[in-house]
C-alpha cells in the first residue's frame, strides 16, 4: 500500500482527465453509424488529409536534417566564441509558444512585415511583394525553427561521445577522412540520426498551431482537419474518426522511435572529445557559415517581432504613398481598452490575466500529482517500471485529440465541466504532467542516497535530513519543472483552441485571433501580445535552463 | 563498548553475512579486511542503523541499539565517496553534525575552525566542496565526520578513491588522528597494506563469515590457512601430501615445516607457505633447486621467478635460466592446516 500511495493521485486523474476521454472517442469514432457523410466522401476527405500530413512532414523533416546535421557536426567539434549563448539560444525555440513562432514570421516576412514593408516603401508598391503566409514555405520554414534544436541535440551530443580511437584506427589503416566520414562515423551516428529523424517527424506529424496559423485556410493536417470538423463543422463523429487514425499512426512511430531510442547509447563513450578551434580557412568558412543561417533562422523572427510590436507603418488616409513610420507604444495601450465591437467581451489584457491564472493552476495541479510520482520513479522497483509508461501515454496523443475529448466527454453528468473554467487547467495539466514527472525525475534519482544516509549519521532526524540535503538539491528541480508546466500551459494552443470560452481567451487565443483579423491595428495588438507572451516565455526557457542540473541531459 | 552478536543478512536472496559477531574495546581499531562485495560495508551500515540485520544485535555497552534510530545513535560514518553535501561549502559541511545539537553559532565556528587545523587545512573554511581536489574532499569529509564527537567512528573504504601517492599521506594523517581519539574505530577496507598499517585487530571476512581475526603480528606470522595466506600474499602457497615422518610431500619436493594447526595422519592433503623473504634463505633444512625464468627489479632488490613458478626475493640478480638453490629454514616453510 506505501508503494501505491505516490501514484493514486496522477492515476485517478489520468483515469478521469485522459484516458476516459480517449475511449470516448475511440468509442464515438469507431461507431459509425453516427457520420452524417457518405463513406466516399469520408474516404476521400481523410485520404487527402493523410496523403498532405505525410507529405508535409516528410518535407519538413528532410530540410531540418540538412540544416540540423552541418549545425550538430559544429557544435560537437568546434569551440568558437559565443558558443555558449548559441546552445543556449537554440533551447528557446523548440519550447516557444507556436503563436509567438508564427506571429515572429508573419512580423519578418508576412504582407505586413518587415521585408515587404521594407521593399514596398522603396519600390513605392501597393501590395506585398513577397507571398510567404499561407504557403507550403511558410510551414516548412517554422518546421525547421522549432525542430532544428532536437537534430542539434540528440546528433551532436552522439557526435560528441564518438569514439575518436575508431575514427584513428580507420586513418591509420588508410582511410582519407571522407572514409572516415562515410565509413566509420555516420554508421555508428545511423541510430542517432534516425531517432532525431523519428522524433521531428512526429512533431511535424501531429503539428497544429503551425499549420492553421501560417498555412492558411487551404493546408489540413489530420490535427487541423480533427480541429475543423468539431470546432466549426460540428462533426464529432467524423473529427472522433480522424483522432482514432491519428493516434493509430503516432502509435506507430512512437514505437518505432523507442525501439531506436534504445540502441542510443551503445557505441559511444561517456566522457567528451576535446572541440578544435577555428583556425583554418575552410572550417572558418563552416563556422560562419553555419552561424550566419542560425541567426538568420532563428534569431530574425525573434527580434522582428518584438521591434513591429512597437513601429507603426500606416499610410495617412487616402495616400498610399507616404507612410508616417514611427515607434508607437499604442498597440500596447489599446490592449487595455475595451472597445465596442471589438472582438471580445474584455479588454484584450484580459487574455494575459487569465493564460497567467491558467498557468499557475497548472503548475499547482501538475507538481502535486507529478511529485510523489517522480520520488517514486526515482528509486524504481518492479511497480515502478511497469506504471511508468502508462504515465507517459498522454505525451503520445495530441493536444487537439485531448479537446475533442474533453468535449465529448465532460458534456453531460457525471462530469458537467463544459462551462467551467477549470476545463482548461486541467487538460494542460493532462498535457505537462509528463513534462513535470520528467524533469523531476532525473534529479530526485541524482541525489545519492548517501547523502541522506551521511545527514542521519551526522543526527539529523529523518525529516531533518530531507529537508537538510534533499530540499537543496530537490526544490531546485521543482522550481525547473513548475517553470516547464508553467511554459507549456502558457503557450498551449491545441486544446485550448477547443475548451476555452470566447469570453476567456488565454493569450495564444487572443493572438490568433488578432492575426486572423484584417486591419493594421488588430496586427499591431497581436505583435504586441506575441511579444509579451514571448518575453515570458523566453525568461522562463532561460531559468530552466540554468537551474538545470549539469550532466542530467537535454532530453 | 560496541558488540555485534549473530549478525545475518542476506541480500536478493543470497546470504551476504552469515553470523557475524565481534566486540570492539575502547580506543581500539578494528580493521574489516574483505574483497568486494563480501558484505563489508553493509555491516558497517547495519551498525549504524541504516539497514536492519535479518537477525542478531547491535550492543553498545551492554544496550540493544534495536529500537535506537540512526540519528541517536552519536556513531560516526565517512562514506567510501564522502557524500560531501554539494549544495554547502567546507564549513557548513562540517557545521553539519554539529547544527543537528543545536548547538551556538560561536561554539560551532570554533570547533570548525579546530578540527579545520587539525586535519590540516586551515583557511579552507569557505571554499566550495566542489571544488576541492579528491584528498582535500576526503580530509572535509574526515573533519566533518569527528566534529560532532561520535562515540563510535567507522570508514568505509576511505582512501579508496585516491592514487598511490595520495594514500600513503592520508594514511599517516588518519593515523595520527585516530590514535589521538580515544573511541573504537572500524575501518572497512579491501587493501591489506592499509589494515597491516592501521589496525590494533584485523577481522578477515570472508564469504559472510569472519574467517580470521587477531593482530597484524599474529596474522602475518600465523595466517593458518591457505585462503588467509593467498589473500594476504604472504608467498607461494603449495599442495602437499603430509608424510609418516612429519615431512610434507610437494610436486617440488619434500619440506620440513614448522608445526601445524591440527594433527595430521600420514597421507592426508595440507598445504604449505614458502615464504619468499631474503632474510629467511639462509642454511636450513630444505634444499630447493630451479632455473630462474623470470627476474624483476623490485623494492631494492629483485623478484625472481623459477620455472617451477616459485617466487623469491633476493639482493642480487641471477641470470635467466640460469640454476640456482637455497637452503630453506623450516621457519620459512610453513604448515597451512
Amino acid at each position: 500500500m506505501r508503494r501505491i500511495l505516490p501514484w493514486l493521485g496522477a492515476s485517478i486523474f489520468l483515469l478521469i482527465f485522459f484516458f476516459y476521454p480517449l475511449m470516448r472517442i475511440l468509442g464515438l469514432g469507431l461507431d459509425w453509424s453516427g457520420l452524417k457523410d457518405g463513406w466516399d466522401q469520408v474516404a476521400r476527405l481523410a485520404g487527402s488529409t493523410i496523403w498532405f500530413t505525410f507529405y508535409q512532414a516528410f518535407l519538413s523533416t528532410l530540410l531540418t536534417l540538412l540544416f540540423g546535421l552541418p549545425g550538430a557536426y559544429l557544435f560537437s567539434h568546434y569551440d568558437f566564441k559565443g558558443k555558449k549563448l548559441f546552445n543556449a539560444l537554440t533551447a528557446v525555440p523548440f519550447m516557444l509558444p507556436t503563436v509567438v513562432v508564427a506571429a515572429g514570421f508573419n512580423a519578418l516576412l508576412g504582407p505586413r512585415g518587415w521585408i515587404n514593408v521594407t521593399l514596398m516603401n522603396i519600390f513605392r508598391l501597393d501590395n506585398a511583394p513577397i507571398l510567404f503566409i499561407n504557403t507550403l514555405g511558410a510551414i516548412l520554414l517554422a518546421h525547421v525553427f522549432y525542430n532544428t534544436t532536437i537534430v542539434f541535440r540528440v546528433v551532436g551530443n552522439a557526435w560528441m561521445r564518438l569514439d575518436p580511437h575508431l575514427s584513428q584506427a580507420a586513418r591509420m589503416m588508410g582511410a582519407n577522412p571522407q572514409d572516415v566520414f562515410w565509413k566509420v562515423s555516420l554508421p555508428l551516428l545511423r541510430p542517432s540520426i534516425l531517432a532525431a529523424a523519428l522524433l521531428v517527424f512526429l512533431f511535424d506529424f501531429t503539428s497544429f498551431g503551425v499549420i492553421l496559423l501560417l498555412g492558411g485556410p487551404h493546408f489540413a493536417t489530420l490535427e487541423v482537419e480533427i480541429f475543423i470538423q468539431s470546432v466549426q463543422m460540428l462533426n464529432l463523429p467524423l473529427a472522433s474518426l480522424l483522432s482514432v487514425i491519428q493516434l493509430l499512426f503516432t502509435l506507430a512511430f512512437s514505437v518505432l522511435y523507442s525501439r531506436v531510442a534504445a540502441r542510443l547509447n551503445v557505441v559511444s563513450k561517456p566522457t567528451l572529445n576535446p572541440m578544435r578551434k577555428v583556425k583554418t580557412w575552410h572550417s572558418r568558412i563552416l563556422v560562419s557559415g553555419m552561424l550566419i543561417i542560425l541567426v538568420f533562422l532563428f534569431i530574425l523572427p525573434m527580434i522582428a517581432l518584438p521591434l513591429r510590436s512597437i513601429t507603426r507603418f500606416d499610410p495617412a488616409m487616402g495616400d498610399r504613398s507616404l507612410q508616417t513610420v514611427g515607434m508607437t507604444l499604442d498597440y500596447y495601450r489599446e490592449l487595455f481598452i475595451n472597445r465596442n465591437g471589438s472582438l471580445f467581451y474584455v479588454a484584450p489584457i484580459e487574455a494575459l490575466r487569465n493564460s497567467l491564472s491558467y498557468a499557475g493552476l497548472t503548475v499547482l495541479i501538475s507538481l502535486s500529482l507529478g511529485f510523489p510520482v517522480a520520488s517514486a520513479l526515482a528509486r524504481p522497483g518492479r511497480l515502478e517500471r511497469l506504471l511508468d509508461p502508462f504515465l507517459m501515454l498522454p505525451l503520445g496523443a495530441s493536444a487537439v485529440t485531448l479537446g475533442l475529448g474533453y468535449i465529448i466527454s465532460f458534456n453531460q453528468p457525471p462530469f458537467n465541466l463544459l462551462r467551467s473554467t477549470w476545463l482548461v487547467p486541467l487538460a494542460h495539466s493532462t498535457i505537462a504532467l509528463p513534462f513535470v514527472i520528467r524533469s523531476l525525475q532525473p534529479a530526485l534519482a541524482a541525489i545519492p542516497d548517501n547523502f541522506r544516509k551521511a545527514a542521519v549519521v551526522l543526527g539529523a532526524s529523518p525529516l531533518r535530513a530531507w529537508f537538510a540535503v534533499n530540499w537543496p538539491l530537490v526544490g531546485r528541480a521543482t522550481l525547473a519543472a513548475g517553470t516547464f508546466a508553467f511554459t507549456v500551459s502558457l503557450g498551449e494552443f491545441g486544446a485550448t483552441s477547443i475548451l476555452a470560452r470566447p469570453e476567456n481567451p488565454t493569450l495564444p487565443l487572443a493572438i490568433y485571433r488578432f492575426l486572423s483579423q484584417p486591419g493594421g491595428l488588430n496586427y499591431g495588438q497581436a505583435m504586441a501580445m506575441a511579444s509579451l507572451l514571448m518575453l515570458v516565455a523566453t525568461l522562463a526557457i532561460l531559468l530552466i535552463e540554468r537551474l538545470r542540473l549539469p550532466g542530467s541531459g537535454s532530453f | 563498548m560496541l558488540d555485534l552478536v549473530e549478525i545475518y543478512k542476506s541480500y536478493q536472496g543470497a546470504p551476504l553475512l552469515n553470523g557475524i559477531s565481534f566486540s570492539a574495546k575502547e580506543s581500539e581499531i578494528i580493521c574489516l579486511l574483505g574483497a568486494s562485495g563480501s558484505g563489508k560495508s553493509t555491516l558497517l551500515q547495519i551498525i549504524a542503523g541504516l539497514e536492519l540485520p535479518d537477525s542478531g544485535q547491535v550492543l553498545w555497552a551492554g544496550e540493544d541499539l534495536a529500537r535506537i534510530p540512526t540519528h541517536r545513535r552519536n556513531f560516526g560514518l565517512m562514506f567510501q565517496d564522502y557524500a560531501l553535501f554539494p549544495f554547502l561549502n567546507v564549513a557548513e559541511n562540517i557545521a553539519f553534525g554539529l547544527k543537528m545539537e543545536n548547538l551556538p553559532q560561536v561554539v560551532i565556528n570554533k570547533s570548525v575552525e579546530e578540527i579545520l587545523d587539525q586535519v590540516e587545512m586551515p583557511g579552507f573554511a569557505n571554499r566550495k566542496v566542489t571544488e576541492l581536489s579528491g584528498g582535500e574532499q576526503q580530509r572535509v569529509a574526515l573533519a566533518r565526520v569527528l566534529a560532532p564527537r561520535p562515540r563510535l567512528l567507522m570508514f568505509d573504504e576511505p582512501l579508496g578513491a585516491l592514487d598511490r601517492g595520495l594514500r600513503e599521506e592520508m594514511l599517516t594523517v588518519l593515523r595520527r588522528i585516530l590514535r589521538k581519539n580515544r573511541v573504537p574505530v572500524i575501518y572497512v577496507t579491501h587493501d591489506q597494506e592499509e589494515a597491516f598499517a592501521l589496525a590494533d585487530h584485523i577481522l578477515l571476512l570472508h564469504e559472510g563469515q569472519i574467517n580470521r581475526a587477531g593482530s597484524p603480528e599474529e596474522l602475518w606470522r600465523e595466517p593458518g590457512s591457505a585462503w588467509v595466506a593467498s589473500f594476504l600474499g604472504l608467498g607461494n602457497i603449495l599442495s602437499g601430501k603430509y608424510q609418516a615422518d612429519g615431512s610434507i610431500q610437494t610436486s617440488i619436493g619434500s619440506f620440513r615445516t614448522t608445526a601445524c594447526v591440527h594433527t595430521h595422519h600420514p597421507g592426508e592433503n595440507v598445504d604449505i607457505l614458502i615464504r619468499p623473504d631474503m632474510e629467511t634463505m639462509t642454511d636450513g633444512e630444505n634444499y630447493l633447486e630451479g632455473i630462474v625464468r623470470d627476474v624483476l627489479f623490485f623494492k631494492n632488490g629483485y623478484k625472481v621467478t623459477l620455472q617451477s613458478d616459485l617466487y623469491f626475493f633476493l639482493p642480487y640478480a641471477p641470470k635467466v635460466g640460469e640454476m640456482i638453490s637455497f637452503n630453506l629454514p623450516k621457519r620459512s616453510v610453513q604448515c597451512l592446516g
